[in-house]
C-alpha cells in the first residue's frame, strides 16, 4: 500500500467515527441522512479498487457499531456502495461537473435497493411505500448534496496526513 | 501469492461478503447477552460519546444564554397564563380521579399497583435510516431490564432492546421489527400495531374482519402479551383501509409521541 492510499485510509478512519458520532448525538436519521453511505461513496470515488471496497466495509462496520443491531449489515451494504461508485467512476469523466454527485446518487440508489431486498428477505416489515417515499429520495438528495464537501474534507485531511507522513517511494528513495 | 494476483478483486469481494455474513451470525445475539465483540466495540466508543455529550450540553447552555431577553419575558408571561389554566384543569382532573376511584371500588375492581418508572435522558439516536432506535442514560445498574416498556408524557415510546451497565438501546414503535398488541379505545377491537412505515406512521392490523374503526379513534395498548401493560396511549387512527379485497382491515396510526424530538423518557422498572 503506498503512502497516498494509506493517508486516505487514515483520513476515513478519523472522519468516520467523528461524523457518525455527530449524527448519533445531534441528528439521528430522522431526515433520512446517512453519512455512512456518503463516506462510502467518497471512498469509492477517491480510492482505487479494491482498496475502496475495504474502506466501504470499514466505514460500514463502524456504522454497525453505532446502530447497535446486526454487525455486518451496514458493512456489506456500504462495501457495495463503494464498489458501485468506483465502477460508475470508470464511465464518467472526473473533471465533468457533478460527476461525483452522479456516481454517488447511482451507487446510493443501488445500495439502498439491495439493502431493502436483504431486509425483506430477512422478514423485516419495512413498507414498500416508506422505502420509495421516505428513504430512497432522501438518500439520493443527501448523496448528491454531500459528496463534494465530504470529498473535499477527505482530500484535505489526507493531504495533511501525507505532509506529516510523506511517501518515501514517491521521492525516489528506497 | 503471485499466482492469486489476477483474482485479487474476486478474493477481496468473497472475503468481504464472508466477513459480513460471519459478523451478522455472531452478533445476532439476544439483547441481554451481547457478544464479546459488541461489548468491546461499544466500550471503546464510550469515551468519545462522553466527550460529544459534554460538548453538546455546553453548547445548549450557551445557546440559551444568547436568547433575547424580550422573548424570554414574553414567554414567561405566556407560561404564567398557561399555568393558571392548567391549575384549573388539574383541579378538575383530581375530581375525575376521585370519581374514577370511587367507581372502581363500586365495581369491585381490585386496585392495581402503581408501576415504578425511572426518568432517563436520550443520549443517542440511530444513525441508520433502516432502524429506529434511541439510546438512553439508564442501564442494568439502574434496574432496567430487557423488554421494559419505555414511555414519554404523551404515550408509548417502545421497549428496551439491548442493555449495557449504564445505558440501554430502546426499540421505537416505528422500527420495522416492532409490534405491540393494541386495541381501539371506543370499540374495543383488538389488533397489532407495527412499525416500518415511516418516522411518524404506524400500521394497525386487526384480528377481526368486522372491526369498528374510524379516523380519530384512540389506539391503546391491549396488554396482550407480557411486554406492555394495558392502557398506554399509542396514537390516533389517521386512515382506515383494506389492503386487498377479502382481507382484514388495517389503519394508519399517527403516534402520540414525536419520536424525532424525544429528550427524556420514562422506563418501567420491574
Amino acid at each position: 500500500m503506498n503512502g497516498k492510499r494509506l493517508s486516505f485510509f487514515i483520513a476515513y478512519a478519523l472522519l468516520t467515527p467523528l461524523m457518525l458520532l455527530a449524527q448519533y448525538v445531534y441528528l439521528g436519521s430522522t431526515t433520512g441522512l446517512d453519512l455512512g453511505a456518503v463516506l462510502a461513496c467518497s471512498a469509492g470515488w477517491l480510492v482505487p479498487v479494491p482498496a475502496s471496497w475495504l474502506a466501504g466495509f470499514g466505514i460500514g462496520l463502524i456504522q454497525d457499531v453505532f446502530v447497535g443491531r446486526t454487525l455486518g449489515f451496514c458493512a456489506l451494504s456500504l462495501s457495495l456502495v463503494a464498489m458501485v461508485t468506483s465502477w460508475v467512476r470508470r464511465f464518467l469523466n472526473p473533471r465533468m461537473p457533478f460527476a461525483a454527485c452522479i456516481a454517488a446518487m447511482v451507487s446510493t440508489g443501488i445500495g439502498d435497493c439491495v439493502s431493502y431486498a436483504v431486509l425483506r428477505l430477512s422478514k423485516t416489515q419495512l413498507a414498500w411505500e416508506f422505502f420509495l417515499r421516505g428513504i430512497l429520495p432522501y438518500s439520493l438528495i443527501w448523496a448528491f448534496a454531500l459528496i463534494i464537501p465530504v470529498n473535499l474534507m477527505v482530500n484535505g485531511l489526507s493531504g495533511i496526513i501525507a505532509m506529516i507522513w510523506p511517501d518515501n517511494r514517491e521521492k525516489g528513495s528506497v | 501469492m503471485r499466482r492469486l494476483f489476477p483474482y485479487k478483486k474476486l478474493i477481496t469481494l468473497i472475503l468481504l461478503v464472508a466477513a459480513s455474513v460471519f459478523l451478522m451470525n455472531i452478533t445476532g445475539s439476544s439483547g441481554d447477552n451481547p457478544s464479546l465483540w459488541e461489548k468491546l466495540l461499544w466500550k471503546g466508543m464510550q469515551p468519545f460519546l462522553g466527550g460529544f455529550l459534554a460538548v453538546k450540553h455546553k453548547f445548549d447552555e450557551y445557546s440559551v444564554l444568547f436568547q433575547q431577553k424580550e422573548a424570554l419575558l414574553e414567554e414567561n408571561r405566556e407560561l404564567k397564563s398557561r399555568l393558571d389554566s392548567l391549575e384549573s384543569l388539574l383541579i378538575r382532573l383530581k375530581e375525575i380521579e376521585t370519581e374514577n376511584q370511587r367507581l372502581k371500588e363500586l365495581l369491585g375492581f381490585r386496585e392495581q399497583l402503581e408501576q415504578e418508572y425511572k426518568a432517563a435522558d436520550v443520549i443517542g439516536r440511530s444513525p441508520s435510516k433502516w432502524f429506529s432506535t434511541i439510546t438512553i442514560s439508564l442501564g442494568s445498574e439502574d434496574g432496567v431490564t430487557v423488554d421494559a416498556p419505555v414511555i414519554s408524557r404523551k404515550g408509548l415510546v417502545g421497549r428496551v432492546l439491548k442493555l449495557d451497565a449504564r445505558s440501554a438501546q430502546v426499540l421505537l414503535l416505528t422500527d420495522p421489527e416492532s409490534g405491540v398488541g393494541a386495541l381501539i379505545s371506543r370499540s374495543r377491537d383488538y389488533g397489532v400495531v407495527v412499525g416500518g412505515s415511516g418516522p411518524d406512521t404506524l400500521v394497525m392490523r386487526f384480528f377481526s374482519k368486522d372491526a369498528d374503526v374510524r379516523p380519530g379513534d384512540q389506539v391503546l395498548t391491549s396488554g396482550v402479551g407480557s411486554v406492555y401493560p394495558e392502557g398506554l396511549v399509542i396514537g390516533e387512527v389517521a386512515e382506515v383501509y383494506v389492503p386487498q379485497p377479502g382481507l382484514v382491515k388495517e389503519c394508519y396510526v399517527k403516534p402520540a409521541v414525536d419520536f424525532a424530538h424525544l429528550e427524556e423518557v420514562l422506563v418501567m422498572i420491574r
